[in-house]
């Protein structure tokens, strides 16, 4: 096994790449030289080893690797330029909700007297405000901020979900 | 391709509101130069047809979609196998190697090679560079498989170029160490 490089390595690796026979003073070298010896088997094989596989492969052609690329492309292009677009219809989402959430503020502001007298609202605020002497929470006070709780967290990822593949 | 028409590959790109640095018509001239020696190149990597196929397409996407200036048709090659040798080391990362070496052949290929490669020295370089680490396997297939010369080697696999000597030298050594003896002692390939 060879421990160093030789200075006629570049020509040995030259002459097995070429497919030359290598010259008289050149093959002297390699039949002494365990580096060169090695380079010029390992060159011989792995060139030979190029010109099967080359022999054999069955590259795409370029008219397809082209359509494909153009297609791609084209889809790329099209997400890109209406991404912005996707962006802006979420904004405009989020600033309806806000808006609708204010408007049902006000107007149960307004109408909180009516609402009051609702008994299914009464029913509602008695549950919410009662306290358990014991601790406890009442089951419907659990059940709402579930409720709750599972919207703030559902919303975000239905909407990711909504919109991640555009 | 001319180095004239190179030059302005980068204007061509973004001058234009075209998808891609080439026309179609520069397009095929460029990948049939290069395309079977990059396939080759990806195919001895991955030792699977249809991932060369596919890492193919990818890496001529990505040069058609990267506007650059390109200095000659080496420049223009050396980006290719350096995009080819990332799009390799990527996949790498993603999907550990289920291959096994005596079997690293598509059928069609591995057909043919039995034919071709008759002695037993042949398929022992064979086998013991599909055991190399990916980067000894690039830089021995290209500076021995393909001739390429240590600025073009270093070009494509992003190392520096006066340290390409030394990393052959090593690869060689991995090489030799993984041979068996008889192998070892004839020199790869048992032609010496």
């Amino acid at each position: 096994m060879m421990t160093r490089t030789c200075s006629h390595e570049d020509a040995v690796v030259a002459a097995a790449l070429a497919g030359h026979e290598l010259d008289a003073p050149l093959e002297a070298h390699v039949a002494g030289c365990a580096n060169c010896r090695e380079v010029h088997a390992l060159v011989s094989v792995l060139h030979d080893d190029r010109a099967d596989t080359l022999a054999q492969a069955q590259v795409p052609s370029a008219g397809l690797v082209w359509w494909k690329a153009t297609l791609r492309a084209r889809h790329e292009d099209a997400a890109r330029a209406t991404r912005p677009i996707t962006v802006v219809a979420a904004v405009t989402a989020a600033a309806v909700a806000g808006l609708l959430v204010s408007v049902a503020g006000l107007l149960a502001w307004w109408m909180q007297d009516a609402l009051a007298a609702q008994p299914i609202v009464q029913a509602l605020a008695a549950a919410m405000s009662t306290s358990d002497p014991s601790g406890a929470v009442s089951g419907v006070r659990l059940a709402v901020w579930l409720v709750a709780g599972a919207l703030l967290v559902a919303t975000p990822l239905l909407l990711y979900v909504a919109l991640r593949d555009e | 391709m001319s180095e004239t028409r190179l030059d302005t590959l980068a204007l061509h790109a973004t001058a234009c509101d075209e998808p891609f640095v080439l026309r179609e018509d520069e397009f095929r001239l460029l990948y049939d130069r290069t395309s079977r020696g990059l396939w080759a190149y990806v195919y001895r990597l991955t030792r699977d047809s249809h991932t060369a196929d596919d890492l193919l397409q990818e890496t001529y996407y990505r040069f058609l979609r990267t506007p650059a200036t390109y200095d000659g048709d080496l420049h223009v090659r050396n980006t290719l196998y350096r995009i080819a040798t990332n799009l390799v080391r990527d996949r790498r990362r993603r999907t550990r190697p289920t291959v096994s070496i005596d079997h690293d052949e598509t059928p069609v290929l591995a057909a043919a090679h039995d034919e071709v490669h008759v002695t037993g020295e042949r398929t022992d370089v064979r086998r013991a560079m599909a055991q190399l680490r990916d980067r000894d396997q690039q830089l021995l297939w290209l500076a021995y498989a393909e001739g390429s010369s240590h600025q073009e080697i270093a070009a494509s696999l992003g190392v520096r170029a006066n340290s390409v000597k030394t990393l052959l030298f090593r690869a060689r050594q991995r090489l030799a160490a993984l041979l068996p003896r008889t192998t070892r002692d004839a020199g790869p390939g048992g032609r010496s």
